[in-house]
């Protein structure tokens, strides 16, 4: 499905942490064609477009989790209901894990965002799904209200897959990272046939990488490099590759199988 | 665009439907555009920096976004040679005339890459002297007129297609490069390339760019650019495709009438991939409400003489006096 540039409406901007938010557009052109992995390019201040992970789409709808971190995030809070953003998406290539295995999703921070769709997609289609999510602290972004706006304004109904928490003060879960968790769990009792997806900061996914290709388990993960054009034509996006050269995020991922990028 | 829209420039003989061409570098080789549907309002596109081998292209992080524009190191990755020209150029269909962009790392290197384009379907070749040259220690080839004549003599003996050649103002004076560039054979001209320059990142405090230096566009560089195309609109007769911020109808007009026949979009493709086609409908209108029969009519009409004047001004190789250099 080629991407579109769409006008899309604000239905609601809601704060999930002192530094975090979700947003739900109305734009049923561009989330009726988006599957889970891939990113939408946003028109905000200053100058560039922002890339963003679909936490969701149903329902003519589009959620995405998001940072306030610049000024295109700072732009995004400040759009409420109705406000309109053009939108171009759906952009890159979408997670496709061997569709026979459980699912694990690991991520950190707004790392969740690229990852939490086909958690809950796998979850509400019967087959077991356990995210593992490591964030700095409690504070920072609640993620069981994240979830609860996204599946009821996608119309997600059924199973919600199962959730750990780490964070790195400890004021919620393990103390520690995820990958941390991830370990944690595995020392318990190592699961089999699964497949781990991940997104999250550069390091996190560097040892979930690790912890994963020792084990021999199928790793996916979804990578974030500042982006220009979101489309494979200016290059900007590039990520080494194992084999040598670059990949470029926006074309190429901006999910990679985890044994061919160089992280 | 249909044909009497009356925006059609005609540039070094290539006949465009509009003037606006997209940059080098930001439009890969025009299949990205044309798969999400954003062709229409281009009158030609600037093909990828070609060089002779493939390259991988700089360390990221490659981008950093400025308050009004953009920073980029891409370090011309591309396929190579080899590769565009047989496999890439031979199913290109975009329906819009293709300008190749050459970057060399030696004299002979340009030479070779303009003698092997010589029989593909491009309809010019953009020379970027903007690269530098390992033969003079790093220097790029664009810094002064000696070397750019050297280039372009070699370029010109090696094809018979159109030549642009593409000037950074990181040079001495950028008339003396264009001058050197029009008596070795160039067809036209495109400037600027972009303005060599760094960011810190504000968190880390080191380089933001992997490659700690990189090129700024984006309309920071607008004022830079319509001096450049000023000056040499002054000093040569060679049409010039005026570049550096161009963003709306209006940018276009003021590059047209510093003394551009037609203009590049750059960093506005990556902004906004689908503005040629709301640029050029606005250049219609424009067009109308200056009673213009042809949008080309105000070329060089600022130099005219005062403010309100849309005479054009007399061109080519004219005293240096009145150019605006500081």
């Amino acid at each position: 499905m080629r991407p579109i540039l769409a006008r899309a409406e604000v239905v609601w901007n809601i704060p999930l942490g002192t530094h975090t938010a979700a947003i739900c557009f109305y734009c049923p052109e561009v989330a009726s064609s988006a599957k889970p992995g891939q990113f939408v390019h946003l028109q905000l201040a200053p100058f560039l477009p922002r890339p963003f992970s679909i936490a969701a789409a149903g329902n003519g709808r589009i959620c995405l989790i998001y940072q306030v971190i610049g000024p295109g995030t700072h732009d995004l809070r400040g759009r409420r209901e109705g406000h309109t953003v053009d939108l171009l998406g759906p952009l890159g290539k979408p997670f496709d894990p061997p569709a026979q295995l459980n699912l694990v999703s690991v991520s950190g921070g707004v790392g969740l965002a690229g990852v939490s769709w086909l958690a809950l997609k796998q979850a509400l289609s019967g087959r077991q799904a356990l995210i593992v999510h490591g964030q700095r602290s409690k504070h920072f972004m609640d993620v069981i209200t994240a979830f609860e706006c996204i599946r009821a304004a996608t119309e997600m109904k059924g199973p919600m897959p199962a959730m750990l928490f780490a964070t790195d003060d400890g004021s919620e879960g393990l103390k520690g990272t995820a990958v941390d968790l991830l370990a944690s769990q595995w020392r318990a009792g190592p699961p089999g046939g699964i497949a781990v997806i991940g997104c999250g900061p550069r390091p996190m996914l560097s040892a979930l990488k690790h912890f994963c290709l020792e084990r021999q388990v199928p790793c996916f993960l979804s990578m974030e490099e500042r982006m220009g054009c979101g489309i494979g034509a200016c290059l900007g996006c590039a990520v080494p590759s194992a084999s040598g050269g670059y990949f470029h995020v926006c074309k190429d991922g901006p999910v990679f199988p985890a044994e061919e990028v160089l992280i | 665009m249909n044909g009497t829209s009356g925006i059609e420039v005609e540039v070094a003989g290539l006949k465009l439907r509009t003037p606006l061409i997209a940059c080098s570098g930001c439009a890969g080789f025009g299949s990205e555009l044309k798969r999400i549907g954003a062709l229409e309002g281009l009158g030609a596109l600037c093909l990828k920096g070609l060089t002779l081998e493939p390259r991988s292209g700089n360390t990221p992080p490659r981008l950093w976004e400025m308050p009004s524009g953009l920073l980029n190191s891409i370090g011309l990755e591309n396929p190579g040679a080899q590769k565009v020209l047989g496999e890439i150029l031979p199913g290109l269909d975009l329906g819009i005339p293709l300008i190749a962009n050459i970057a060399g790392n030696t004299y002979e290197e340009f030479a070779r890459l303009a003698y092997l384009l010589d029989s593909v379907p491009v309809e010019a070749i953009e020379v970027n002297v903007s690269c530098p040259n390992v033969e003079e220690g790093g220097r790029i080839f664009g810094a002064d007129p000696e070397s750019v004549y050297k280039t372009v003599s070699l370029v010109r003996g090696s094809t018979r297609k159109k030549l642009f050649v593409k000037l950074s103002v990181a040079c001495q004076d950028v008339a003396d490069v264009a001058m050197a560039a029009e008596e070795a054979g160039a067809d036209a001209l495109s400037l600027i390339n972009t303005v060599p320059a760094m960011a810190i990142d504000p968190i880390t405090l080191k380089p933001a760019l992997g490659n700690v230096s990189g090129g700024l566009s984006g309309p920071a560089i607008k004022p830079i650019a319509l001096l450049a195309v000023w000056k040499v609109y002054r000093v040569t007769r060679l049409p010039i495709i005026g570049m550096g911020g161009v963003a709306t109808a209006q940018d276009v007009l003021e590059f047209m009438a510093a003394g551009a026949s037609c203009v590049g979009l750059g960093s506005q493709l990556l902004r906004d991939p689908y503005s040629p086609a709301r640029i050029a409908g606005e250049l219609v209108e424009l067009r109308k409400r200056l009673n213009k029969d042809q949008l080309k009519e105000i070329v060089g009409c600022a130099h005219g003489g005062t403010s309100g004047s849309t005479g054009c001004g007399s061109r080519g190789r004219g005293p240096r006096s009145g150019t605006a250099c500081t």
